[in-house]
């Protein structure tokens, strides 16, 4: 017998979904952040559900994961205070989390590839943040870049230092790029010689720069030769060639490195690796070069965005790599309950946002959102163990009628208590300060009573 | 049909928590808006006191029929049968005999372990008014054996979903499917010659049945040549058609002194058996126009009769059969058989013929001849008569043995057809060579 699968019926995801638009809605009306939070939210599921494709759409979404990263971050941090920076990030988790509900839970290859991605991004990240702050200390990107090009010293002997480093991280890059990498197996032996010659000359340049340096300290003949050097030591082009040749093979090297270590540790034929790397390296560094690049941002902010998603990315890749792990066990929570958990937790924030009630704008705005996604968590809830029980008695292609009975059924229940929740908030509007929290809390207490009494009556 | 057992699912403790959480928090952070809204879990706690158990009444029919339209489960007597890997569709009917609309009515169909749902699925979830009905259709891929259908299982949910009623509905109509081999379905085998025939083969050439397209060659025939294909790329494409080639078929009857065991007493023994169905097969292919020789093994020799189609080899094949039939004729000597003996018997064989071997299978000579003759790369057809029905520990035994030898000569590549001593040849044997395989 074809044993039914774990995925919940189409028609229960669907009216989870619309519980989560409506909730998102609510909580929108409460504080307008969350609109652009459940954007960013739903722009992280996207990312993550373009990390299952092929090596294109895998470069895209490291690309695009540290952008919306630091789209998120942006929108929490305008929030301008911690409760509206909860808020946002209940947003960002309920839209995201909705498009898990909808779309399927993302598979653990996918989870895996984001958790690298964001780990490479938040390394990336925290670089850029450092340079950030540099600029910031320096005053400017002007003076960060000239410092980063005399970096070795001015005069003949920093460049020569300029050269010796440059020759080294070619070499470098040259001995860690895998020849697999740049050859096929038919002409391996070739390509070997080939990058040994490389070296040698690699090799024998650097000696000859150092003899020079020798001869410069040593031999008082060679300062014949510093009306010619003088001038090419002391050129800004020359000391940027040497930079942009540094810093590419640090960065060939580098990626080589991770390449090996990759290779060897992975089972399959295909690794995302290269796409993973330069995707998140691009996606860090082209909003880093436009934010700096303006020139209007101040360098404290950019240094501070950056930092803080940094920080995101690898709290993020400690999150993916926990749910990849229980995803593979199995003991992954359903994205129902963490739906129904993250539209619990905004009408929580929306609810404690408000100490006094009273009958004005604010408090119907708050009140809205608190029990308008109250009760949509209580319906995805509700409705999420239907399906999920459905799912495996039945299996995902159970038929439209019964979840329709039960979605309106659930629904009914989640809404009817709108209107009487309004109408007690009211009566305690009114009759505030004669009807305090704790009194308040004697009439909940009263009326679970009277339902507790029920229901043991019914027993 | 086990009686209905009411489970409850549901008591609302989740809501009650979720309200006693959020009360506390409300009054913990001062917000009377929390407190309001932790009335809203209760809706859900008196939902689920309202729930009650379900009056649910199901009728449930199933009814079978192997997908090629050849049996109905609603035709045929006993159980429904068929070959290994056919595919049976299952319609199970589920209807509403209460008078009370079932909400939420879930149904398992008892489908037998050993056979796979290959589509549909024997579950469902439907919302039934009274006396309406919903159908179950799936399909599971034979496997050998005889597989029974359990009970299917029903549950029954109310409308807060928080009571069920679960029971084992007694299913009517078709229950059973009977996956034993009979003597017609055993099918011509692979094995063809050069001549034209009608066993359709995996070569190209002339014949009926599309086989492929391939480059023009200097000599083909011009009604060959794929004229449409020309007149779009001006490429000249020559259509090949599956080959039909001919085939020649040798009953290998096992007369050694082992085979006159029968099952009790009162039965006919095991060779006797061999030849009636040896006879009855000799016929049906000559009949179709194969032409079919025999072979008789005995103790110390081989009886041949070539093959043909012709009244001189009808003639000589009913008498080596009469003879078999009469073991009393015949002096039985104790003989032990070796490998030289398959390879005599193999020079008795027309190259490419296919052999129908009719052994009881109650010693190990019998597999050393199936695996000598696929050895050689002859198709072999077994026929077995069973001899060990009785149920002393000694016949329970051989027919263990039996069995293993029979698994060893399909491992070896024959097709086996394991024949009951209470089927009835004569009544089954409509059509012994029905279908044809493939080279």
């Amino acid at each position: 017998m074809s044993a039914p699968d774990d995925r919940v019926p189409s028609t229960t995801r669907w009216g989870i979904a619309l519980a989560a638009l409506v909730g998102t809605v609510a909580l929108a009306v409460h504080d307008p952040m969350v609109a652009p939070a459940a954007l960013v939210g739903t722009g992280v599921a996207a990312t993550i559900g373009l990390f299952a494709g092929p090596h294109r759409r895998i470069s895209a979404a490291a690309m695009l994961l540290p952008t919306v990263v630091l789209g998120g971050v942006a929108v929490v941090g305008l929030g301008g205070g911690p409760i509206r920076a909860l808020t946002s990030a209940v947003g960002i988790l309920v839209a995201s989390v909705t498009c898990s509900v909808v779309r399927g839970r993302p598979t653990p290859s996918a989870l895996r590839r984001t958790g690298e991605a964001a780990l490479c991004s938040a390394v990336v990240a925290g670089g850029a943040a450092l340079l950030a702050f540099g600029i910031d200390a320096l005053s400017g990107p002007a003076p960060m870049i000239d410092a980063i090009l005399w970096l070795t010293g001015e005069g003949v002997s920093g460049l020569l230092v300029g050269l010796v480093v440059t020759i080294a991280a070619i070499a470098c890059a040259l001995l860690f790029v895998p020849l697999a990498a740049v050859t096929v197996p038919s002409r391996g032996d070739s390509a070997h010689k080939a990058r040994n010659a490389l070296l040698l000359a690699a090799g024998i340049a650097i000696s000859i720069v150092v003899a020079i340096a020798v001869l410069t300290v040593l031999s008082p003949l060679i300062a014949l030769f510093e009306p010619v050097l003088e001038p090419i030591a002391a050129s800004t082009f020359v000391r940027g060639l040497l930079t942009i040749a540094t810093g590419s093979a640090v960065a060939v090297a580098v990626l080589a490195l991770v390449v090996r270590k990759s290779w060897l540790e992975t089972d399959g034929y295909r690794n995302p690796t290269v796409p993973i790397v330069v995707g998140s390296v691009l996606g860090i560094t082209l909003p880093f070069v436009g934010v700096t690049g303006v020139g209007s941002f101040d360098p404290a902010v950019v240094a501070a965005l950056f930092a803080a998603a940094a920080v995101v990315l690898g709290v993020g890749w400690l999150a993916a790599w926990l749910y990849e792990g229980a995803v593979v066990r199995g003991e992954a929570p359903g994205p129902e309950l963490v739906l129904a958990a993250g539209l619990a937790g905004g009408s929580i924030v929306a609810g404690a946002s408000v100490e006094t009630v009273a009958l004005e704008r604010e408090t119907i705005r708050a009140g809205t959102a608190t029990f308008v996604a109250l009760a949509a968590a209580l319906f995805t809830y509700d409705v999420g163990r239907y399906g999920r029980t459905l799912a495996t008695e039945v299996g995902a292609d159970a038929s439209r009628r019964p979840q329709v009975v039960r979605l309106g059924w659930s629904g009914t229940v989640a809404v009817v208590g709108i209107p009487i929740a309004i109408l007690g908030l009211a009566g305690a509007a009114v009759l505030a300060p004669t009807l305090s929290v704790p009194a308040t809390a004697g009439v909940i207490v009263a009326v679970t009573a009277t339902v507790g009494g029920t229901w043991l009556l019914f027993r | 049909m086990t009686g209905p057992t009411a489970d409850r699912l549901d008591g609302g403790e989740w809501a009650v928590a979720a309200t006693l959480s959020l009360a506390g928090l409300g009054i913990a952070v001062g917000s009377q808006l929390l407190v309001a809204a932790a009335t809203l879990p209760l809706w859900y706690v008196a939902a689920a006191v309202l729930g009650t158990e379900p009056e649910a009444m199901v009728r449930v029919q199933r009814r079978l029929s192997v997908s090629d339209g050849s049996t109905d489960g609603t035709a045929a007597e006993g159980p429904i049968s068929g070959a290994p890997g056919d595919t049976v569709t299952v319609r199970t009917i589920v209807r509403n005999t209460g008078s009370e609309t079932l909400l939420d009515l879930r149904v398992v169909d008892g489908v037998p372990d050993a056979l796979p749902v290959v589509s549909g699925s024997p579950r469902a979830c439907e919302t039934l008014e009274p006396l309406e009905e919903t159908t179950l259709e799936y399909e599971v891929e034979l496997r050998r054996g005889e597989h029974a259908f359990d009970d299917a299982t029903v549950r029954a949910r109310d409308l807060t979903g928080t009571v069920a009623e679960t029971w084992a509905a007694s299913v009517a109509g078709d229950g059973a499917i009977d996956c034993s081999r009979v003597v017609e379905t055993v099918p011509l085998g692979d094995g063809t010659n050069d001549y034209a025939g009608d066993v359709p083969t995996d070569e190209g050439g002339t014949g009926l049945e599309f086989h492929s397209v391939r480059e023009y060659e200097p000599g083909d025939p011009v009604g060959a040549i794929d004229w449409r294909r020309y007149a779009n790329t001006r490429e000249l494409a020559t259509v090949e058609y599956r080959a039909e080639r001919s085939t020649r078929i040798v009953c290998v009857v096992d007369a050694r002194s082992s085979q006159f065991r029968a099952a009790t007493s009162t039965n006919v023994p095991a060779v006797v058996r061999s030849a009636h169905a040896a006879e009855r097969t000799f016929e049906t292919l000559v009949g179709a126009g194969h032409p079919t020789g025999a072979i008789a093994i005995h103790d110390n020799d081989l009886t041949t009769v070539p093959p043909g189609t012709d009244p001189a080899t009808r003639r000589e094949v009913t008498g080596l059969v009469d003879e078999l039939r009469e073991p009393a004729n015949t002096i039985h000597l104790s003989y032990s058989r070796t490998e030289t003996d398959v390879a005599a018997l193999a020079g008795r064989l027309p190259g490419e013929a296919q052999v129908y071997l009719f052994s009881s299978f109650i010693d190990d000579e019998p597999i050393e001849l199936v695996e000598g003759l696929r050895a050689r790369g002859y198709a072999v057809r077994v026929v077995s008569p069973d001899v060990t029905a009785a149920d002393d520990v000694a016949t329970r035994l051989a027919a263990l043995e039996r069995g293993t030898r029979l698994a060893r000569a399909r491992a070896a590549g024959a097709r086996v057809l394991d024949w009951d001593r209470d089927e009835s040849l004569g009544v089954r044997l409509r059509n012994a060579t029905g279908e044809v395989g493939r080279r």
